[in-house]
This record gives structure tokens, sequence and C-alpha cells, in this order.
């Protein structure tokens, strides 16, 4: 069974293509990580699927119900958390919860969400308008929880939570998956999204570009892993791209960088590089999604400048160093 | 329907609870304490002139507390994005505009009956008689003319996207129905009658300018109290005459009730059609 049947899905703004001819399908049950910077078309996405906006072109179905035709008898079996939720400054976080829950038309225990989301008890009557932003989060998925709905559509939900949050919103995430929920997640962070997801789909620039469940994700990156070669001085004009094996290298201050695809050939980099210089340190990492993503992130002409053996290439050079980083916070 | 009483109940809530908005509505109150007691203070005071004076303050001013009251009813929670709560639900967009027209409306009568408390009893210690048939004809009419101007601004608010369009739009609804009408020497009416009969040479009649006073919310509730205030017994106001159908008093109630209805329909058509985000 589908829960979300994207076909062809775009939007354009004039000359601006915010969603190009998205095709994309989310099965019953399953978490789906949508992931990629910001300015990509998540929000988009998602805000065309709850009938915000008008799609110029395609279709989209969730529960089987048109997101044009039957938005509302879609949204009364969905729970949102929106893009850039603001509540309501001079209503209670309990009456946020009584509100939405009159909206759909169901009985619902506010204390029982409010608890928990995690907001703590002294606010559950406080006017939203003095909430931190982590507090607005959490009453947003509260809301999102309303009615047991059966499919959840959390848009950046881990935006301005701090880490225990974020941990509590995994766990809920996890709880709702386990009792059959559907969960479609956008998020610019890789991290969030890798740890709960059954599958993830990376979007850039409205486009998807990659999409599969982590392991196939993993997979496809193992043919590019990174290895850095620290040395007291790199010889000017160096190049080791004629090496079997060797998609690309760039070099920053007195580090060597190759991206390598087999990883036989590593061994035969540092070889060469002992030849002209001194070896301080060999950093060889594990093929990763954060490459991965960072090279999709950070844009294709990046990714290129890597392919392309550009050895003086500054993109490429910084997308290295921030898959080092372990959770690639990109803002593109 | 539910939905719409939702959307009110708890948009009265919100809104309640804005201290601007009843320190807004407290002048209403103040103005009709201050012409009361004036009126109240003379040697034979009499309230249909205190009324006369107050049906003059309330075109002007009204309309203005309709305005404060109202405008950001649907534009500010697309400025602030909580319109993003509000239709993740399966809140339908008709509910949304008939639900905040409701509340809004509320709000500003609510405020009226305060004003008329407060005025009724100034009138029992300060009036020989509370003349409730001029009296309550009076409340009646005003409630109708608060509709007039909350319909529109509510309909503005659906129409537009941000605090500040939506001022501007039910500002500009304010001067050109209300203030460029109330006032004779630089009224819309006679614009339009230079504009026809000095330039094109039109022959249309006194009753075809009256009528375009009529059609405006501020002339229409003008021209309605013909039926608080008898011309026979009361001088200030001019017998009517004969006058076509679409002069008389009974029909400036009904153009009152289009102000209210018409507005509201094409703001929701705007609305419905309007992209979020």
């Amino acid at each position: 069974m589908t829960a979300i049947e994207i076909d062809g899905l775009g939007k354009e703004y004039g000359d601006l293509t915010a969603l190009d001819g998205l095709d994309l399908s989310v099965e019953t049950g399953e978490v789906y990580g949508f992931l990629g910077p910001n300015g990509a078309g998540k929000s988009t996405t998602i805000n065309l699927l709850l009938g915000f906006l008008d799609p110029s072109s395609g279709s989209a179905t969730v529960l089987g119900h048109d997101i044009e035709r039957e938005s509302r008898a879609l949204r009364r079996r969905i729970g949102v958390l929106p893009e850039a939720f603001s509540p309501y400054e001079r209503l209670t976080a309990r009456e946020h919860v009584k509100y939405a829950a009159d909206l759909k038309d169901v009985a619902v225990d506010p204390d029982a969400l409010l608890d928990r989301v995690g907001l703590t008890e002294d606010a559950w009557d406080r006017s939203a308008g003095g909430f931190s932003t982590g507090m607005e989060q959490r009453l947003a998925l509260a809301c999102a929880l309303v009615g047991d709905p059966e499919v959840l559509i959390l848009d950046e939900p881990s935006s301005g939570l701090d880490p225990r949050g974020m941990a509590k919103l995994r766990e809920l995430i996890r709880e709702e998956a386990a009792d059959g929920t559907t969960v479609f997640f956008s998020s610019h962070i890789l991290s969030e999204v890798e740890a709960v997801c059954d599958r993830i789909g990376i979007l850039v620039d409205g486009d998807l570009v990659a999409e599969g469940t982590i392991d196939e994700l993993r997979d496809g990156t193992e043919t590019h892993s990174p290895l850095d070669v620290r040395v007291d001085a790199v010889p000017e004009g160096f190049d080791l791209t004629d090496l079997d094996g060797v998609a690309a290298m760039s070099v920053e201050d007195s580090t060597l960088s190759a991206l390598v695809t087999d990883a036989g050939a590593k061994i035969e980099v540092i070889r060469r590089v002992d030849q002209v210089a001194e070896i301080r340190d060999v950093i060889s990492e594990p093929a990763s999604l954060e490459a991965l993503f960072d090279r999709y992130a950070n844009g294709d002409s990046a990714a290129e400048g890597m392919v392309d053996a550009d050895g003086s290439s500054d993109d490429a050079d910084g997308s290295t160093e921030e898959a080092d980083a372990g959770s690639p916070e990109v803002t593109a | 329907m539910s939905q719409t009483l939702t959307v009110a109940r708890n948009d009265f809530r919100d809104v309640r609870r804005s201290k601007l908005l009843w320190g807004v509505m407290g002048i209403y109150v103040a103005f009709t304490a201050l012409i009361l007691y004036a009126e109240g203070t003379a040697s034979e005071p009499d309230l249909a002139t205190a009324l006369f004076n107050q049906v003059f303050l309330t075109t002007l001013l009204l309309p203005l507390i309709a305005i404060a009251g109202s405008y950001l009813a649907i534009a500010g929670e697309r400025e602030s994005n909580t319109v993003a709560f509000l239709l993740s639900q399966p809140t339908s967009r008709a509910a949304v505009v008939t639900g905040k027209f409701l509340s809004r409306s509320l709000l500003i009568v609510g405020s009226l009956l305060v004003a008329f408390v407060v005025g009724g009893l100034i009138g029992v210690v300060m009036y020989p008689s509370l003349e409730l048939g001029v009296s309550g004809t009076f409340i009646v009419l005003t409630v109708v003319f608060v509709g007039a101007y909350v319909g529109p601004s509510v309909a503005i608010s659906a129409a537009t996207d941000t605090r500040s369009r939506a001022i501007a739009g039910a500002v500009g609804f304010y001067v050109l129905t209300d203030v460029l009408i109330v006032f004779e020497n630089f009224s819309l009416v006679n614009a339009v009658r230079f504009l026809l009969a000095e330039t094109l040479g039109l022959e249309l009649g006194q009753h075809f300018y009256e009528f375009v006073h009529n059609l405006t919310p501020a002339g229409s509730y003008l021209n309605a109290t013909y039926l608080i205030f008898d011309p026979a017994n009361y001088l200030p106001i001019e017998p009517l005459g004969v006058i076509p159908f679409y002069l008389k008093p009974w029909f400036s109630v009904v153009i009152l009730l289009a102000w209210t209805v018409v507005p509201l329909a094409i703001g929701y058509w705007r609305f419905r059609g309007a992209e979020l985000g």
C-alpha cells in the first residue's frame, strides 16, 4: 500500500522552478526522510501536499486522496507539523491542542499529548506567545499527533530543538512508526534522518538526486572514499589523478585529499606522496553517506570538480572537510 | 457549521485577550458617555437630541473601531504563519472567513453593548425617559452598521497576505465610503455629480445622487436613521417627501446587509484561491 504517491509534481513561480517534476512514493508504515539543503524544494513539496500551493504540473495523492480535489478529507487523516510553525500568541498550549482536535472533530486528551512531546506541565496553561522555539516545536508536534493520524508529515521538526528534544523527537517517530504510522519527515541535517528513517530521498534544486535505504545509499558511495594525507609541503603541480582508482584530488594548505574509487589505490597514493614529501599523517575515511549528501548538498559543481580531478577546486576541498565533521549542516 | 463556530470561538478567545483592542473600543464607550452626559446637563435634557449627536459620532468612529478589530483577522494569520496551523487541520477556508467574521462582529458588538449599558445608566439618572422605541431602534440599526464594516474588513483581510496591505485596504475603504461621504463639502457624491452633470452634461436628477449616497454604508446608515427619528416630532430632520423605494429607510437597511455579505463572499473567493507560504 502506498501512503504518499507523488507523480511528476512541479511548481513554478514565473521563471523560477521550485520543484521539477518530482516522482516519489512512500509505503504505508514507512519512515521516509526527505533530505536536502534549505531551498531545495522540501517545503514546497509539503505545502503542495497540504493544498497550501497549487501544483504547476503533475499530481499527488495521500492515502488515496487527491491533493487538489480532496484536500480536506486528506488533512482529516494526517497530522502535520508545518514549516515555521507559529502559535497563537494569546492561546495556551492546552487550547492549541484542543483547537486542533475540534477542527479535526476528534476527542483528545491534551495533557497526555503535551506530556508525550515533553512540554513541561507548568507551560500547559501558559500563553504560547512566551514560548521558546523549542517549546513551540514541541507544541506543534503535539498538535500534529492529535487524532492519532495515519500519516505524519513533519517539516523540519527538529528546528529549534535542543539535543534532548531531538532524542525525544526520534523516540516519538519510532513509537509512531511501530504503531503503523507512516512518517514523512523533512530535514537538512543528515544525521537526524539517518537515525530514524527506513528510506531517504535527497532533494536538490527541486530534483530528487538520490533515493534508497541507508544501506543502498552507502553502497552507492563506497566507490568514493576520501583519503587525506598531511605532509610538510605539497610540491607545485603534483598530480595523482593519472593513478588508476583515483577519481579526484585536491590540495588545501599542507593536506592533500584524494577521492579513491578502489581501496587498493590508497597504498599507491601514499607511496607516491612519500616520494615527494614528508608524510605527517594519513586519514582514511570510510565511505560515507555524509560525503555523498554533502556532495549533493553543496551543488553538482563541487561534486563535478572532484570527479574532474580539478586539483585547485576549493569547493571540492570544502566538501571533503565538511564530510569529516560528521553531520554536515548545509545552508544553500 | 461546527468548524465555523470552532474558528469563531478560538479566534474570539485569542483576540479578546488583546489589550490594545480593548483600549480602542474603550474610546467609543467614553464618547458615548460624554455625549449623553453633556446633553444630560441641559435644563431639559432630550434623549433624541443626544442620540442624534451619537449617530454622527457613530458614523465616523464605529467604522474605525470595526476596522481596528478585524483588519488582521486573516491577513495577520498569514503574516505570522499561524494560518499554517489552522489550515493543516481539515479546516475549510469558508469556515475561516465566516468564523472570523462571527468572532470579530461579536467583539465589536460586545463593546457597543458596554457603551449602551453605560449610556443607559446615564439616561436613567439624567433623562426624563429612556425612550425605548427610539433608543432601541438606534441600537439595532447600529449593530447592523457594525456588520457593514466588519464584513468588508474581514473580506479585505482574507484577500491580502500582509498586515500592511490589509490596513491600507481597510483604511482606504473607510475613507472612500465614510469620510468622503459624511462631509458634504468634500463628498464623493458631489465629485460624481461634477463629473456627470458639469463635465458630461448628463441630467440625472436629484434622486440619482441621493441613491449614490445611499449606496455607501455610511450613507445608508444615515438614511436609515429616519427609522429612529420621526421627522414629525424631531425638527432637525427634514421630512422625506415622496421618494422612490431605493431611497426609503428600509432599503438602506437592505444595503447595509448587502455590505456585510457581498464583500465577504468576494473575500472568501479570493482566499479560496490563494496560495500560502
